[in-house]
């Protein structure tokens, strides 16, 4: 085949594969994502390509237009419900109570029956659908926004049920109108470590990009931060999970099970990969835990990175190659780490919304 | 964009469906990226601004109706959002230089390719890195890559534009890319 031997000059000179970079030809799009999930050693130039191809086109990553599109949906949808009381730490989520009124006869029956012919004509069409399919493609209305996190806030949610949800930084987190009912689907954008209460009749489902986790009892972590190459991770802590991954709107093209020590990394341009994880890290995350000895700036940036889900960009970058950090940090905010850091580093920093700028003096 | 997929979300956004405006925003949202960033190279800024114009369609989409040109429309809102967001948010003096004055059709090529190009950056370091390898590209070199990339030509439409062969064309991009990534943003950055 005579991509093996692609450059990526090569990559961005074909005219099939721009096409299937700007979505623009269906066949083009069918033929690479055949190629690219066939042949995993071409990932690597075929990332390059893409990014290059990113920047030269100016084009925004399809998750962060995703991501930008959710935090419209949040403000048309209307005001986030519980989560006005900023006072305290958790939120408890009650069950939406969905209980008709009959008020008036004659118009609204009519209105009512007309509906129900058709709600049991749609029901059995949709029949062999199964409810993970069926929650994955139903739209925003059918998912209650119940929580969204700022920048480096974290927020832990109680849903119904008993499950908590621990909400990183910059995320968001809808639930299913129907949540408790016959399962529990929520929808996650960003990052969130959730303790699933135990109920082997209601399955648990999150449903994050294009992949669907399904648990009964257990807990695990789950990352779709846009800014991240790695579209969506899975760890799981304890318990078991299945995680589908869907493409387009239906087809399930992969189904895996973790055990616990196991994280599904499911990415965009390439086929997803299982990998063990340091179980400690998780532990680490969850508790805000850090600890640096002898750490490398780039050593910094990427832990603060995992455990905050914060880009840290630095400038005036201290010429001392030797340069490094010691030093431990428990459940702090990101501010009370900075400033820390800061005083022993001698540099300034600025918290940008989404980002940390970091300028040594 | 096709303006047929426009026309139909556009009358579902005035009839007040959701799913027009959603649909909307996912067919303008690159298009409103670069051209923020043909006037200021604040990302939080333009991200800000796209959020703010599609309040407000919401919001006036019972006013919309009269709406003759849309992409024309909404890029005039567009502009003065993100003029007006700008305002509030800087510190400094308003760049007014870069402020476009005047908004017709063709959206992009207001502020040139390459300045856009830099915009996009969020690190000066970057910025520089990718200027300097920018200047070492020849004029020609840097057309085909607009051409190519930015405008979303097949090389058909681009040896008619410019009257090259389509295999001249491709060996000037192929050249133009080996020595993109040579360069020391590219190298440097590409992990």
């Amino acid at each position: 085949m005579k991509y093996l031997n692609y450059s990526v000059e090569d990559f961005l000179t074909d005219e099939s594969f721009i096409n299937y970079l700007e979505q623009r030809d269906e066949q083009d799009v069918l033929h690479w994502e055949k190629i690219i999930s066939e042949h995993q050693q071409l990932t690597e130039k075929i990332e390059e390509a893409k990014k290059l191809y990113l920047l030269l086109a100016v084009k925004r990553k399809a998750t962060e237009r995703q991501e930008q599109l959710n935090r419209l949906k949040l403000v048309i949808e209307g005001p986030l419900s519980g989560t006005e009381d900023k006072a305290t730490d958790a939120i408890v989520v009650p069950i939406s109570n969905h209980k008709p009124k009959v008020k008036r006869l004659s118009y609204l029956m009519v209105a009512a029956i007309l509906f129900a012919v058709l709600g049991i004509t749609f029901t059995y069409f949709q029949f062999k659908m199964p409810d993970d399919i069926v929650a994955f493609n139903a739209t925003a209305q059918s998912y209650d926004a119940i929580a969204e996190t700022k920048f480096g806030e974290r927020r832990t949610v109680v849903l119904p049920d008993g499950s908590t949800v621990v909400l990183n930084g910059s995320s968001f987190l809808s639930v299913a109108k129907d949540y408790n009912e016959k399962n529990r689907i929520v929808k996650l954008s960003g990052e969130a470590f959730f303790e699933v209460a135990k109920d082997k009749t209601r399955p648990f489902m999150v449903i994050a990009n294009n992949t669907i986790t399904k648990a009964l009892g257990t807990s695990f972590k789950i990352n779709n931060y846009n800014n991240n190459d790695q579209d969506v991770s899975i760890a799981l802590a304890t318990g078991k999970v299945s995680i589908k991954e869907i493409k387009g709107q239906d087809e399930v093209v992969k189904e895996e099970l973790l055990i616990p020590g196991e994280e599904l990394k499911v990415y965009s341009y390439k086929s997803s990969e299982k990998v063990t994880f340091d179980q400690q890290k998780l532990a680490d995350w969850r508790d805000r835990n850090i600890t640096f000895s002898m750490a490398t700036l780039n050593e910094i940036k990427d832990r603060l990175y995992e455990v905050y889900g914060t880009l840290i960009i630095t400038t005036n970058n201290p010429t001392n190659k030797n340069y490094a950090f010691t030093g431990s940090f428990k459940g702090q905010d990101l501010k009370d780490v900075l400033d820390a850091m800061s005083f022993v580093n001698n540099f300034n920093y600025k918290i940008d919304e989404k980002k940390v700028y970091i300028t040594f003096n | 964009m096709s303006s047929d997929q426009l026309i139909k979300n556009w009358n579902l956004l005035l009839e007040g469906d959701k799913q027009g405006l959603y649909e909307c925003f996912d067919l303008f949202y690159d298009d409103l990226y670069r051209f923020g960033l043909s006037m200021y190279s604040d990302q939080e800024l333009i991200k800000d601004s796209i959020q703010s114009l599609f309040i407000e369609l919401w919001e006036i989409k019972d006013k919309l109706v009269d709406v003759k040109n849309i992409k024309q429309y909404i890029f005039t809102i567009f502009k003065r959002i993100i003029y007006k967001l700008n305002k509030k948010f800087s510190r400094e003096n308003l760049d007014l230089d870069r402020l476009l004055e005047e908004i017709s059709e063709d959206l992009v090529v207001q502020s040139s390719y390459e300045s856009i190009l830099i915009a996009n950056q969020t690190e000066e370091l970057k910025r520089q890195q990718l200027q300097e390898a920018l200047s070492l590209l020849s004029p020609r070199q840097k057309e085909i890559i607009q051409l190519k990339y930015f405008d979303g030509k097949s090389f058909r439409e681009i040896a008619e534009i410019t009257s090259l062969s389509e295999r001249t064309i491709y060996n000037t991009l192929h050249n133009a890319i080996k020595f993109l990534r040579e360069s020391p943003y590219f190298s440097i950055n590409k992990s």
